[in-house]
């Protein structure tokens, strides 16, 4: 079987990866909540038939957990080994996985520290995907 | 649940997954006294590519049901398998259902491996089917796993070499099972010598590689051949779903989308499965739990109400979880020991537990017995 490391992008996923390609965090958001939710929906997930449209996010937050990959899944990721899974929760509510280049490094992004969103070309010819930089 | 059957359980490529759901089929049908002729029900959880589908196994053995269902080709619909047969009988879809779980791993590789069948699921719209995201590295189940795992110590703020006492349990219980995959000894030294997978999680936090089948017959209530106890289903509930649910965490966790709002002691004990059976958790003499990663069955004992929101690890401590303690968990060996066929290895336990035919791992006068997931679905069972 190929392997792919692509994400799948169509309509409703576009305007996050297109904003990533930027290094910009656009999100869905509830118009009648004002909230904005992950993962992308045509029809908000907080009310009744509320319209979504996408916003520009502050890409920062808090450190939930880091994981560390020590077995390698994917033979294109394995130049990166060891590399992290984060989980940030973003100020502005939503909580997003992200790649953890180098999570052992001293001011390697941890749980508990504040951290910003940068999207980063992980691989050749791959797509800008959203990694965790400290961001104190 | 008036037969149930199985295949040998081991690691063998060259088996057809066929012939185990052929032995399961076979062993159920002589368990409950029956003829082939006389199962009119098929479900089937795990069919292809793992496994096979209701129309391969109906057409293969000759069976000719009117009423089939199929789930899809992973877990979690254990308990929902058998809560659409109970449901299919008593709404006269069919009389007698055979319920077959047959799958085979070995010759596949693991999940998130690029010649597994599966790699292409963790490019699902909005996130793979265990949190998997491909683009940013986070394959395999076990990530998922490991970080709500991480968080949840870090909440509680546990040692996490606590969890050993989860997979030493249910390798003690596997070494009385014959059936069992994994049946060397286990030290507390090979568990924290064991390889890390994914930090926090080692080699010894994953279920292991077996493949096998399992066929349970669910029928009316007083059916079972004379002379035996009947089992009979009294409480279920199934799978959940939605922002306050994550795969591998408890409800409320503070993962993915959820609140961080868990379930006080007195929500979980009013899960509907216990009032639907007029049980309590005290009322469990030996319960089956998901164990496809040794964290998962801390999350089932929380929201089920066996312990508070966070007490998981200290609980399970001095043997209350093994056989001769207050509550024999996974006295099969588990998915962790016996082998990874998402439960059905303990509903068959299960049902010989209530019939006294465990052999060494009997637990005494056991008349109540529970399946419970982190997924939210559940069973309990009743000796007749």
């Amino acid at each position: 079987m190929t392997e792919t490391v692509f994400p799948v992008v169509n309509d409703l996923s576009r305007p996050f990866w297109s904003a990533g390609e930027r290094n910009e965090l656009l999100l869905p958001v509830c118009i009648s909540s004002g909230r904005a939710f992950w993962p992308p929906s045509p029809i908000s997930p907080f009310v009744n038939a509320g319209s979504v449209e996408w916003r520009r996010i502050a890409p920062e937050g808090v450190v939930k957990s880091v994981v560390i990959y020590r077995r390698i899944f994917q033979a294109s990721f394995e130049r990166l080994a060891p590399y992290g899974v984060g989980l940030i929760e973003l100020d502005a509510g939503p909580r997003l996985m992200a790649h953890v280049p180098k999570p052992q490094d001293p001011d390697a992004p941890r749980a508990g520290c504040r951290a910003m969103l940068r999207f980063t070309r992980l691989l050749l010819n791959g797509p800008a995907v959203p990694t965790l930089v400290r961001h104190e | 649940m008036i037969g149930v059957g199985a295949s040998s359980f081991e690691r063998n490529p060259e088996r057809s997954v066929l012939q185990m759901a052929g032995d399961a089929l076979v062993r159920a049908l002589a368990d409950a006294e029956l003829e082939k002729d006389a199962i009119d029900g098929l479900i089937v959880q795990i069919g292809s590519p793992r496994g096979a589908d209701y129309d391969t196994i109906a057409q293969t053995f000759g069976l000719n049901p009117r009423f089939c269902s199929q789930t899809w080709a992973h877990g979690r619909f254990t308990a929902t398998v058998i809560a659409q047969a109970a449901m299919a009988v008593t709404c006269g879809l069919a009389s007698r259902i055979a319920c077959i779980l047959a799958m085979k791993n070995s010759d596949i590789g693991r999940i998130g491996e690029a010649d597994n069948p599966f790699f292409h699921e963790q490019f699902r719209e909005n996130g793979g089917p265990h949190a998997e995201e491909g683009a940013i590295g986070m394959t395999s189940p076990v990530a998922g796993a490991a970080l709500a795992f991480d968080l949840y110590c870090r909440r509680y703020e546990k040692d996490r070499e606590l969890l050993a006492e989860i997979p030493l349990t249910f390798r003690r219980h596997a070494r009385l099972n014959p059936d069992a995959v994994a049946r060397h000894p286990l030290s507390l030294e090979d568990y924290r010598a064991a390889r890390s997978v994914v930090e926090p999680l080692r080699l010894l936090d994953c279920s292991l590689i077996g493949d096998g089948a399992v066929c349970v017959i669910v029928a009316a209530c007083g059916t079972s051949p004379a002379g035996r106890p009947s089992i009979a289903l009294t409480g279920m509930q199934g799978v959940q779903a939605g922002r306050e649910t994550f795969i591998f965490a408890p409800r409320g966790l503070g993962i993915a989308q959820q609140s961080s709002r868990r379930l006080t002691l007195a929500e979980a004990r009013a899960q509907p499965v216990y009032a639907m059976a007029g049980a309590r958790p005290e009322s469990i003499d030996v319960l089956g739990v998901y164990d496809s990663f040794s964290p998962l069955p801390l999350y089932a004992f929380e929201d089920f109400g066996f312990c508070e929101a966070g007490e998981g690890l200290d609980w399970i401590q001095n043997g209350r979880i093994g056989l001769g303690g207050e509550l024999p968990t996974n006295t099969n060996g588990g998915q962790l020991s016996h082998a990874q066929i998402n439960g059905w290895g303990q509903l068959r336990e299960l049902v010989l537990q209530l019939r006294g035919e465990a052999g060494d791992r009997q637990v005494a006068g056991a008349r109540t017995a529970m399946w419970v997931s982190c997924c939210g679905d559940a069973l309990i069972f009743e000796r007749g």
